[in-house]
Formats: structure tokens, C-alpha cells, sequence
């Protein structure tokens, strides 16, 4: 290759920004003809507004961000695309120290429970404090519309918890979160690494379950481009796409495991101690004194079961939830905007020029696979929802009217709380 | 005069912003230094304008508050290092938020917060706008859903259809469209009998 494509692209100080990390800092952007300038931010905020201003090309984003973008949940839509998934799964949910303490103490919790049981316990919990006049719960992600947002909300409402309205959901920055904790501010959060084991290290929560356990193997980061900018930069795209397709295979290397921690831990990435960064990505998560270190093997996923390409019926999946949740107007067109957003024939022409392999179907149904599968040729991760159920994108309509009608029977449910309302008090 | 909230850490910085805007005759009516404080006062205090550091991490906090109380909103202007003068006019332009350099020019500062409020009232004015556009459509196919089901199943003639909607809406003083409503679920209710009938 001759000439030489400038880009500019940002990411956030987190554990699952290596692959671009890897890409820009062991040449994987430079030997496919990319001159890439990489910007640290420190909010999800300033990435939005760096690409609204034509600041940056394109930035690792969550997986629902380019979504929410692109139809203006929240501001003037910007349209973006996406055809490389940077990562799988990755956040966990961290309790605080005396949220734990309490569910031992009120509901007999043990230390090694199952996480549908831990949230049963919660939902016990909850409707204890409900009937003392307690104030709710308080439970923190890290931005409105995030695939965290999604796993936290998931989780509570398959425990009986109404998100919105048996607990309080706010946001905080990860770099927050543990003041947030051990302060008392928030009772639980959902956040990527290193902040729960960072949290834990230092006595304000302890990890109770990971993303992985809501659903396995769903999309957390991508990497998202603005399309208007991917409409007169087609030629750089495919090469960006083949070098982070390239860097996801190194990350995951297991002989880097040591290479990989002490780069992420430099001052102008995550800037954090390589041992803390390393729990995650060796996928030990919760070493706790009074349980012992559980494996997640996938608890990061930066290559292996396809990862990096871009199912549609993921993007479907989020968007439906944005609609459950009140996020996105009712009568979003989800498969005309995941059609829109998310670029699987981008990737299979990079995968293809890389000779990798990849899947032919742009959707897959979800929530049928308790183990790796194969699937044409390919191996496939799990794909398991906390809750036993399914998710078909031939069935997308009454998987929502599922879902709305448990949600309103959460509702209802929390009118007629169990035991007599005590004097009630807001604090 | 705007009733301005600094959200900053650094408290020489929100001093002299604090300065410069009541020089300008606004109030600063609270400067948030926590994640505790945006969440628990941001809301209850009603500003006008949020000002807040571009490279802050509570930006993300701030922006669901925001969302959260949509029926109150208020602009967020943020200040920035000087690099990032030439993003301003862009970033105006967007409509979503507005930069203000760090080396504070009182009067780039008024320029800014009228700039700001100005910008966010026509997105705002926009957002309103499509709102109205897309319920007004909801509303008309509603009323053509009602008027064929009364066609179809009732026998009336389109005309007729029109007629009783607006019958009804007039008796129970309601909306043409909340009367379709009322009709198409009634209708659904009760759907086979009145086929029948008619055929009968």
C-alpha cells in the first residue's frame, strides 16, 4: 500500500478499548495503509459531541450508542454506522458493602448464590423496604441508553424489580462509581472494568454478577463511524475494519495476557495498575474473601465465536428494549433502523479480503444456546438469557408485548404491597 | 437575567465565572461539585443554563438529569480549552450545546449564554414541531381505521361514518380521534355478530 489514510478516532479509558489500543500501538492500523490519531475522552457526552462537530471520524462507542444516535433519542439524530463489534460482554454488577450486608442479614443470602437468586433476594428486599416506608434503591449505569443500562434493567425486571419504579436508576461516570458506592450515593451499578474489581479492592461493593450471566455474549463496544463520513471513505473503512479485526485476534491471545495489561496501563490509556486490569481480561472475576474466585472465561470476548461481526438481531435486541423502557417512541421502525446501523456486508467483505471466516445470515434467534455451537462451519458463543427466554427476530412484535405486559403486571403488583404500609417516610 | 448553575471541580475556575457572570447581571444560583449534588439538586434548582467543563466525566450524569426532566429543560453550555476555539461555531450550529474558551471574555460569555438559550429554543421549537406532526398523523389514522370498520362492519356509507364520528365526539365531548378510539375498540369487542347481521 501506498498512500497513507488519516483518521481520527476516540475511545474511553476502559478495559475493553484494547483493541484499538492494540491496533494503533503494534502497527495493526499502520501495515494497512492507516495513520490513525486516537483521542482519550472522558465522557460519553464528548464522544457524541465530537462527532456531531466533525471532530472525529468515528470513536469506539457502546454497542446501543450508534442506535440511540441515530434516531435522536436524546438529541438531534446523527446518523452512524457500525460493521465491527469491538467486544463481548464485560460489565458485571457490583453491589455496594451495605447493600450486601443487608440482603444477608434480611433475606439469609449466601455468598456462592445463583444470580436469579441474588435478585430474588433483592426483590424480597425491596418490598420489605417498600412496606417500612424505606426510601427505594438506588441503582447506577454509566449513560441513559447503555448496553449497561440494558443488562441492570433486564436483570431486575426478571427478578420482579420494576426499574423505574421500585428502585431509582441514575447515571454516574465509571471514574465516580466507587465514591458513589462506598459514599452511600448509589446501592448497586452496572459498569465495565476496571472499575467493579477496582471498586472491590478497595471495600466499597463486591461483584455479585457479570453481564455474561444477564445474557451471554452480547455486543458491549463497537466501532462506530459517522455516515456521512463512511459515504467518501468506503477504501479507509475496509482497511480499519481489517486492522481491528486483526488487533481483536491479538487481544485475545492469551500468551499477550502480560503485554497487553501493562500497555493498557500506560497513563494515556486506562491508567489504572496492570494487576487490576488483569483479573478481567484472565476473565477471574470476584476474588472475595468469603467466595472464592469464580472463572468467567468469557467475561471479555474480543475475537473468538465471530465476535467482532455486527448481528442485526443484536441491534434489534437493544432497540427493543430502548422501546420497553420508554427511551424510544413505540413506533420506532426496529428492523429499518438495525438494517440502517449496523453493517454486517461492510464486515463480510473485510473478513473475506482477511480470509476469515464469518456468518452468511445478518440475524441469529438468541437465547437457544447454553454452550458453543456450530453454526455453518463457524463456532458460535452461548447465548443464554438469564431468564430462560428467547429472542427471534421473526417474532420481534410479541417478544414486546411480552415484555410490556410482565412489565405492567410489575406494576401492579407494587400497588398491593404484601405486608400493612407503615408510617410512611421519604428518608 | 439567567439563573446560571456551574457544575465544576475546581473551585479558582467557578470563582471566576461566577464573577464574570454577574458582571453581566446573572445569578449563579449554585455551584454542584458532586455526583451528589447534580443528581439531587440539579433538577429541584431549575436554572436556565448549566455550565459545565467539556472535559468533565459528570457530563454523562448531567445529560440524563437533563432527559429526565424534559418537561423543564434548560441549555447546557460548556467551556472548553482554547484548542477547541474553531469546534464553537460548529458545535452552535448542531444545536445541542454551545463552547465557551477557557480565557473568559465577559462578553463572549453573553454572547454565548444568549446564543445558547436562543439555539436550544429552536431545537427545542423543532423537537415540539415533529412531535405535533407525527400525533396529528397517529390522530388521522385512527379516524380512517374507525371510519372503514364502521363501513365494513355497519354498512354506513364513508360519509355517514364521518358524520358519526363526529356525532360522537360532540356528545361526549371528546376528540375526533379519541372517538375513532372509542369505535375501533368497541367494534373489535364485539366483532362477528355485527358482520353476521349485516349479512343477515
Amino acid at each position: 500500500m501506498t498512500a497513507t489514510m488519516k483518521l481520527r478516532l476516540a475511545f474511553l479509558p476502559l478495559t475493553d478499548a484494547a483493541p484499538l489500543v492494540v491496533a494503533r500501538e503494534l502497527g495493526f492500523f499502520e501495515r494497512h495503509g492507516l495513520d490513525v490519531t486516537l483521542s482519550r475522552e472522558s465522557s460519553w457526552a464528548s464522544v457524541r459531541d465530537k462527532v456531531q462537530t466533525e471532530r472525529i471520524d468515528g470513536a469506539q462507542m457502546l454497542a446501543t450508542m450508534p442506535l440511540s444516535l441515530s434516531l435522536g433519542a436524546t438529541h438531534a439524530p446523527m446518523p452512524l454506522s457500525t460493521a465491527l463489534v469491538m467486544s463481548l460482554n464485560g460489565n458485571a454488577i457490583t453491589l455496594s458493602e451495605s447493600l450486601v450486608h443487608d440482603l444477608r442479614q434480611s433475606t439469609g443470602l449466601e455468598p456462592n448464590a445463583a444470580p436469579m437468586d441474588i435478585g430474588r433476594a433483592l426483590a424480597k428486599l425491596v418490598a420489605r423496604r417498600r412496606s417500612l416506608g424505606k426510601r427505594r434503591l438506588c441503582f447506577a449505569s454509566v449513560y441513559l441508553t447503555a448496553t449497561h443500562a440494558y443488562a441492570l434493567r433486564y436483570w431486575l425486571a426478571a427478578c420482579g424489580i420494576h426499574p423505574d419504579h421500585d428502585v431509582r436508576m441514575v447515571i454516574i461516570p465509571p471514574p465516580r462509581m466507587v465514591e458513589a458506592l462506598s459514599s452511600g450515593l448509589v446501592d448497586g451499578c452496572c459498569v465495565g472494568e476496571p472499575w467493579n474489581h477496582r471498586a472491590q479492592q478497595e471495600g466499597a461493593g463486591r461483584i455479585m454478577l457479570t453481564s455474561f450471566d444477564v445474557h451471554h455474549n452480547m455486543p458491549e463496544k463497537v466501532l462506530a463511524v459517522r455516515r456521512d463520513w463512511l459515504a467518501g471513505n468506503e477504501a479507509a473503512h475496509h482497511h480499519l475494519l481489517m486492522a481491528m479485526i486483526e488487533a481483536g485476534r491479538w487481544v485475545e491471545n492469551p500468551d499477550n495476557l502480560d503485554d497487553l495489561a501493562s500497555l493498557l496501563a500506560r497513563p494515556e490509556y486506562v491508567d489504572v495498575p496492570s494487576e487490576v486490569l488483569r483479573h478481567s481480561l484472565a476473565g477471574e472475576i470476584a476474588p472475595t474473601l468469603d467466595a472464592p474466585r469464580r472463572a468467567v472465561p468469557d467475561f471479555h470476548v474480543f475475537s473468538r465465536y465471530a465476535a467482532n461481526y455486527p448481528w442485526r438481531s443484536h441491534a434489534q435486541w437493544f432497540l427493543s428494549q430502548m422501546v420497553r423502557w420508554g427511551h424510544i417512541p413505540a413506533d420506532t421502525d426496529i428492523r429499518a433502523t438495525a438494517n440502517e446501523v449496523y453493517r454486517p456486508d461492510a464486515y463480510r467483505r473485510a473478513a473475506e479480503d482477511l480470509g476469515v471466516g464469518c456468518p452468511r445470515l445478518d440475524c441469529k434467534d438468541e437465547g437457544g444456546h447454553g454452550t458453543p455451537y456450530d453454526s455453518g462451519g463457524l463456532t458460535l458463543g452461548p447465548d443464554r438469557f438469564i431468564d430462560g427466554e428467547t429472542f427471534e427476530p421473526r417474532r420481534l412484535e410479541a417478544t414486546i408485548e411480552r415484555e410490556r405486559r410482565s412489565d405492567q403486571a410489575l406494576l401492579e403488583a407494587a400497588d398491593t404491597p404484601p405486608g400493612p404500609r407503615l408510617a410512611a417516610r421519604s428518608w | 437575567m439567567l439563573r446560571v448553575i456551574l457544575v465544576d471541580h475546581m473551585d479558582l475556575r467557578a470563582e471566576l465565572l461566577k464573577r464574570a457572570l454577574s458582571e453581566q447581571g446573572h445569578e449563579v444560583i449554585a455551584v454542584l461539585t458532586s455526583s451528589r449534588d447534580i443528581l439531587e439538586r440539579l433538577d429541584l434548582l431549575a436554572p436556565d443554563v448549566v455550565l459545565a467543563d467539556m472535559q468533565s466525566p459528570d457530563r454523562d450524569t448531567i445529560e440524563d438529569v437533563r432527559f429526565l426532566m424534559h418537561k423543564r429543560p434548560c441549555p447546557v453550555v460548556m467551556y472548553a480549552g482554547a484548542s477547541d476555539r474553531d469546534s464553537i461555531a460548529r458545535a452552535i450550529d448542531a444545536g445541542v450545546s454551545a463552547y465557551v474558551t477557557d480565557d473568559i471574555d465577559p462578553g463572549d460569555l453573553q454572547r454565548v449564554l444568549d446564543e445558547a438559550s436562543l439555539r436550544f429554543e429552536q431545537f427545542r421549537h423543532m423537537r415540539d414541531e415533529l412531535q405535533e406532526a407525527r400525533t396529528a398523523l397517529k390522530n388521522r389514522k385512527l379516524v380512517d381505521k374507525a371510519k372503514s370498520l364502521l363501513v365494513s362492519r355497519q354498512g354506513l356509507s364513508e360519509q355517514d361514518a364521518h358524520r358519526a364520528l363526529q356525532q360522537l365526539a360532540m356528545n361526549q365531548r371528546i376528540s375526533i380521534s379519541q372517538a375513532a378510539g372509542n369505535v375501533i375498540a368497541m367494534l373489535n369487542a364485539l366483532p362477528e355478530p355485527a358482520r353476521q347481521h349485516q349479512n343477515g
